[in-house]
């Protein structure tokens, strides 16, 4: 490891667009691992890192919430890394008993195996009636009929000591759907994923404590054919594993001027990567205002929203392994501009 | 809940003018996405999740996003 200081580096694959790598099921996760050992300090959001029963646990990463992410890399919130969070979980009013009993188990599970610090642990006072739709980007989209409820839930969690908050919403079944069967198959959009944001956005915005998102849903059939990058899904019965362990060690949001040691803030950041194709997002936009140093990586996409498009300068990786010796070489010093020949 | 009492979540899409010879700035981005929700009678919401989605010559910059609305007097408008 270089004994150079860190480069805290922000990744983003943004969630429901189809993206060829960290579009399924945390398949962006070794793109994580390795961006977060060229830069010693790396914030990414939950999609990026979320494999259901799989998870990877690395300090190096900070695990924040797209809502989160974005006011941090705007300078509104700075990131206080602490060494374990109290994590409520808030399950939905629509839950049938059975799915109800296998989330608890994981919960307990979690909590005897890992040592995890779990609890309160409640069920919204409704169905929060999660709604799925696609924008006309293609993009996932999805709303809910009960945000109220979901709210209240989550203000009654961390009023009894919860300190980041797991949720898991009842998400229609559609197991007969082309578009799962394309994302099973390595070719679709995470239909899940904008919902899945949207309900974790809200809660964050509301409690300005850590927060993520599992959905829960009937198993699926088997599927011999199921893409390698989807199968973290199929391997239990729910997605919650990956989703309490990230919050575990999640850092606390505090709003700026924030006072305090060891604060990751925006000012900090040392490079931004992002799919070449979906540079439009807030916390990219953001980034680019103040000058940080914009990696932009080859990973298709739904969306062709680039860097030349926007008018943004960029650093172009054709892959996560370039982008890691970029994010190595701002670490070290090096011009990237020495690193290649006209 | 301060403001929440009742939210609601409401999909939007907005076009925005762009040229590419000056830099992108935020502000402007969420002043177009204020407007619009003014537009369609959406007081007091905001821009939940947004991001822009498409880069047209002739229509500039199409974001796309989910308005949440803390005023449930107000009308839902249309889904955009």
């Amino acid at each position: 490891m270089p004994d150079s200081p860190l480069l805290p580096t922000l990744l983003l694959i943004p969630t429901g667009i189809g993206c060829d790598l960290g579009g399924y099921a945390g398949d962006g996760l070794p793109a994580a691992r390795l961006l977060a050992a060229a830069s010693g300090c790396l914030i990414t959001h939950p999609n990026v890192v979320n494999a259901a029963s799989l998870y990877w646990s690395d300090r190096r990463i900070h695990y924040v919430e797209g809502w989160a992410l974005d006011r941090f890399a705007a300078g509104e919130l700075a990131l206080a890394p602490r060494p374990s969070q109290r994590v409520g979980v808030l399950l939905d009013g629509g839950m049938e008993p059975e799915l109800l009993l296998r989330h608890r188990q994981v919960i307990e599970a979690c909590q005897a195996s890992l040592g995890l610090t779990i609890g309160p642990v409640l069920q919204s006072e409704a169905p929060l009636g999660v709604r799925l739709s696609l924008s006309d980007s293609g993009s996932s989209w999805g709303t809910l009929e009960r945000p109220d409820a979901l709210l209240r839930a989550g203000e009654r969690l961390r009023d009894a000591g919860a300190t980041a908050i797991a949720v898991v919403a009842r998400f229609p079944d559609d197991s007969g759907s082309a578009a799962l069967a394309a994302y099973r198959a390595g070719s679709g959009v995470d239909a899940l994923a904008g919902a899945e944001a949207v309900i974790s956005h809200l809660l964050v915005r509301h409690l300005g404590i850590p927060c993520a998102h599992a959905p829960a849903l009937l198993p699926l059939d088997p599927d011999p054919q199921l893409d390698p990058r989807a199968a973290a899904e199929e391997l239990g019965h729910t997605f919650l594993p990956c989703v309490l362990v990230g919050l575990s060690r999640a850092p606390d949001l505090r709003r700026e001027p924030a006072s305090g040691s060891s604060l990751l803030r925006a000012a900090d950041l040392g490079a931004v990567v992002a799919p070449a194709g979906a540079l439009g997002g807030a916390a990219v936009l953001a980034c680019a205002e103040r000058g940080v140093p914009l990696i932009a990586v080859e990973n298709p996409c739904l969306l062709q929203v680039g860097a030349e498009a926007l008018g943004l300068p960029a650093l172009q990786a054709r892959s996560y392994s370039e982008a890691a010796g970029l994010v190595l070489a701002l670490r070290e010093g090096i011009d990237p501009s020495a690193l290649v020949r006209p | 809940m301060p403001g929440i009492a009742s939210p609601r979540l409401v999909p939007f899409t907005v076009w925005h003018p762009h040229d590419t010879s000056v830099p992108l700035r935020l502000r402007p981005l969420l002043q177009a996405i204020e407007a619009e929700f003014a537009r369609r009678g959406w007081a007091g919401a905001e821009p939940l999740r947004w991001a822009i989605t498409a880069v047209e010559p002739d229509r500039g910059l199409r974001i796309e996003g989910i308005g949440l609305q803390a005023d449930p007097a107000c009308p839902a408008g249309d889904a955009g």
